[in-house]
């Protein structure tokens, strides 16, 4: 066993050892460039290494730059080499310790090690490797860049300005309140989209069921053009032609219409956020009325006939028998659907419309920080995500509950 | 005939004596259709100017390439045609259907030869790669390169290795949670931090490879299903006929699985080509972005509605094709040839 926990302690070690060592071999590649020549070990490497022993300046030549490079690499492979010591011995001592509690969980432990096939040791330290090559020549070249790894720029001023913001907004203000406003701008479009995009997705594909045969053909036709369009096009659609081709002067009464926004009720609304919010619903109700189709269709033909035979209307029926019984297989469906609209919205950066993607796209460009814009959008869009499944995981609990009890 | 048609007639007056919701219904919708109908006709005849359409033809098929060079890409569209053909009417069974598979894995090295030139074909810089043609390349391109990742992936979820169970799921996961344009903009701007120094690769191909880490994690799903469906039992008969794991995976329980995962692979293709649109938003001149260019000139100010409504139709016909292929291929492959288990209207 003793023999064993020394293997994977080395395995651990050997990894990270080379992922030090290839750092050295890609800043040779850089400073190198093309030709055998050892000229370049005297010049002067114009970079110094964040972490090392040897006293290390950019002024110094590229010898002692590699140097001291050598020395950080056998500085990790010398502290993996005493961690996988330290690791093997207190795992030893522990298994005959007089404490039960540290005995248990170091039997444990020792059992879980042996429980791990070689074949598994060999993908993680694949895994592991790869990780490390990218991770490195990504270092390499935030060196070479000269960004490094920061997020000091969220608080700096933003600088641009936001057509639509529903909570307070300036251009004095910073990149993180910015960032922020457009996460509030995504999920205004989002939910706005979720209830349209389910009213016109439930009524379509209830209208399929329907007796009625030109609604039933209207409806198919509805999915079977707007599912073989891209979205894309669409908002391009409903934005230049649908809602720039309005008016310049508003029409309509209590809805006023013009290209220059929309009044309804009292509520002002940028033609931006109209034509994305028709593009989401209209695509996404494609899919919904599709999904919708497919629960009634799960559920078994009596039901029909029993409602008939009791004399419920067709719409009643629909209403208290059908679909509240279709409602389980719809669920998981309809969240998933709810989940690619709130993804598909990223699309608004194609008619100008604020929300996050297209502020965190402005920012990159501005600042230069893709990395870190990255992860930041990663983080946002986990979130709104979880706000998605977890009302929705919300939503199915009770439905669920409910078809339980009763 | 005539019989028919007033009987049917008859029908539909008892209908609406029966029913007047219904007669209203109809009635609106009809209205409706009619208006729609009218007011299409109206643009037809008066307003709309094809000229956008007309005169771009040649950058809508190829984009700006070299007008001399023209042939090349139109030559593998007609080979991607051909083979579309060929797969649906061409013979059922025999080696020469046994190619098949190999041949269209052939079309993407032949598409990138035919349009980036070497081999004694005059060198074309992904630059002037447009149109339908860069459309259709990045689709078969990602569509080749994520079919066996997702595979890959789907055989790591179901893996009995917990380190190989883990990384796929998370993987899958997270690139499911990622919208796919956050994926592209990545792709672009994003895969050259990664790669060493000097090591530089093309606009194209980074799309491509961007499209097919993201649709890898879809299809990975899909296949999961596929695997899933079939009864342990098979896997127990392959081992009494003596077959190793690695050999029941291929001959027993992949091409079962992808056979059941098939409808789902086909909206995965249909929604991969709507998708390749997206490259349109970070620059390349494929079918959208070719359009976007040409409403930017003033000669075609304006001329929105024409473009929209012509690419719509182009998207349409593709994607309906792609679908009607897939019902065939999966007709084809089906063992027993039941063609009932189709209910899509």
């Amino acid at each position: 066993m003793r023999q064993r926990l020394w293997i994977t302690g080395s395995a651990v070690a050997i990894v990270f050892g080379l992922a030090a060592l290839m750092i050295h071999w890609s800043v040779d590649l850089i400073h190198t460039g093309l030709g055998l020549s050892f000229n370049w070990l005297g010049q002067t490497v114009g970079f110094s290494w964040l972490d090392h022993l040897l006293p290390n300046r950019p002024s110094d030549p590229h010898a002692w730059s590699l140097a001291a490079g050598w020395i950080n690499s056998l500085k990790v492979i010398l502290f993996g080499l005493f961690i996988a010591t330290l690791h093997t011995i207190s795992a030893d001592t522990a298994r005959s310790s007089s404490n039960p509690f540290l005995r248990r969980l170091a039997a444990g432990y020792v059992a879980l090690i042996r429980q791990v096939p070689w074949i598994q040791l060999c993908v993680v330290a694949v895994l592991f490797g790869f990780a490390a090559l990218l991770i490195n020549n990504l270092s390499v070249n935030l060196i070479r860049t000269g960004l490094g790894l920061s997020f000091n720029w969220l608080g700096q001023t933003a600088g641009f300005a936001l057509a639509e913001h529903a909570l307070p907004y300036s251009p004095s203000d910073s990149y993180a309140w910015a960032l922020t406003v457009a996460w509030f701008n995504s999920l205004k479009v989002i939910l706005s989209g979720l209830v349209l995009a389910t009213f016109l997705g439930v009524s379509a594909g209830a209208a399929r069921g329907s007796s009625n045969p030109l609604l039933r053909r209207l409806a198919a036709g509805y999915v079977a053009l707007i599912r073989q369009v891209p979205l894309l096009l669409q908002l391009l659609f409903w934005y230049f032609v649908a809602f720039l081709g309005l008016p310049d002067l508003p029409i309509g009464g209590l809805i006023k219409l013009s290209n220059q926004g929309i009044h309804l009720l009292g509520l002002d609304l940028s033609v931006e956020f109209c034509a994305v919010l028709m593009g989401l619903t209209v695509f996404t109700g494609a899919s919904i009325a599709e999904v919708v189709r497919g629960g009634i269709n799960s559920v078994p033909r009596g039901q029909w006939e029993a409602y008939r035979s009791l004399g419920l209307s067709e719409g009643l029926g629909l209403r208290r028998i059908v679909l509240p019984q279709a409602l389980p297989a719809i669920l998981p469906a309809l969240t998933s659907q709810y989940l690619n609209l709130a993804k598909n919205s990223t699309l608004a950066i194609a008619v100008g419309f604020a929300d996050l993607y297209a502020v965190s796209d402005t920012t990159i460009t501005q600042t230069g920080r893709a990395i870190e814009g990255f992860i930041l959008l990663l983080v946002s869009f986990l979130l709104l995500n979880l706000l998605i499944s977890g009302g929705m995981g919300l939503l199915n609990r009770v439905v669920l509950g409910r078809g339980a009890r009763a | 005939m005539q019989r028919v048609d007033r009987g049917r007639l008859r029908t539909a007056l008892r209908r609406l004596r029966a029913r007047p919701l219904d007669g209203l219904v109809s009635g609106g919708l009809i209205l409706l259709i009619g208006w729609v109908i009218f007011s299409s006709l109206h643009w037809l005849l008066t307003a709309a100017d094809w000229s956008v359409v007309s005169v771009n033809m040649p950058l809508y098929a190829v984009g700006s390439y070299p007008i001399d060079q023209r042939w090349r890409p139109l030559l593998w569209m007609v080979l991607l045609l051909l083979l579309t053909g060929w797969t649906l009417f061409g013979p059922r069974r025999g080696w020469l259907r046994r190619t098949l598979p190999a041949l269209w894995m052939a079309m993407v090295p032949l598409g990138v030869v035919l349009l980036a030139g070497g081999l004694g074909l005059m060198p074309v810089g992904s630059r002037n790669w447009g149109g339908l043609t860069l459309t259709l390349l990045l689709t078969v391109g990602s569509g080749v390169l994520a079919l066996p990742l997702g595979v890959l992936l789907a055989l790591g979820r179901q893996s009995p290795l917990p380190v190989l169970r883990y990384s796929s799921g998370a993987y899958i996961e997270t690139m499911r949670a990622v919208p796919l344009i956050a994926v592209l903009f990545f792709g672009q701007l994003l895969i050259p931090l990664f790669l060493p120094m000097g090591f530089e690769i093309n606009r194209v191909l980074r799309a491509v490879i961007a499209f097919a880490l993201f649709a890898g994690a879809y299809i990975a799903e899909d296949v999961r299903g596929g695997l899933q469906a079939i009864p342990p039992t098979q896997l127990e008969a392959a081992a009494v006929l003596g077959l190793s794991p690695l050999q029941s995976l291929q001959l027993i329980v992949l091409p079962q699985a992808l056979r059941i995962a098939l409808p789902a692979l086909t909206n995965q293709a249909v929604g991969l080509l709507q998708n390749t649109s997206l490259m349109a938003i970070l620059g390349l001149v494929e079918l959208l972005g070719i359009s976007r260019s040409l409403l930017a000139n003033p000669e075609f100010i304006g001329r929105y509605l024409e473009v929209y409504v012509w690419l719509a139709a182009v998207y349409w016909l593709i994607c309906t094709a792609m679908a009607l292929l897939a019902r065939h291929l999966e007709i084809q492959l089906d063992p027993i040839r039941s063609t009932s288990s189709f209910n899509n209207t």
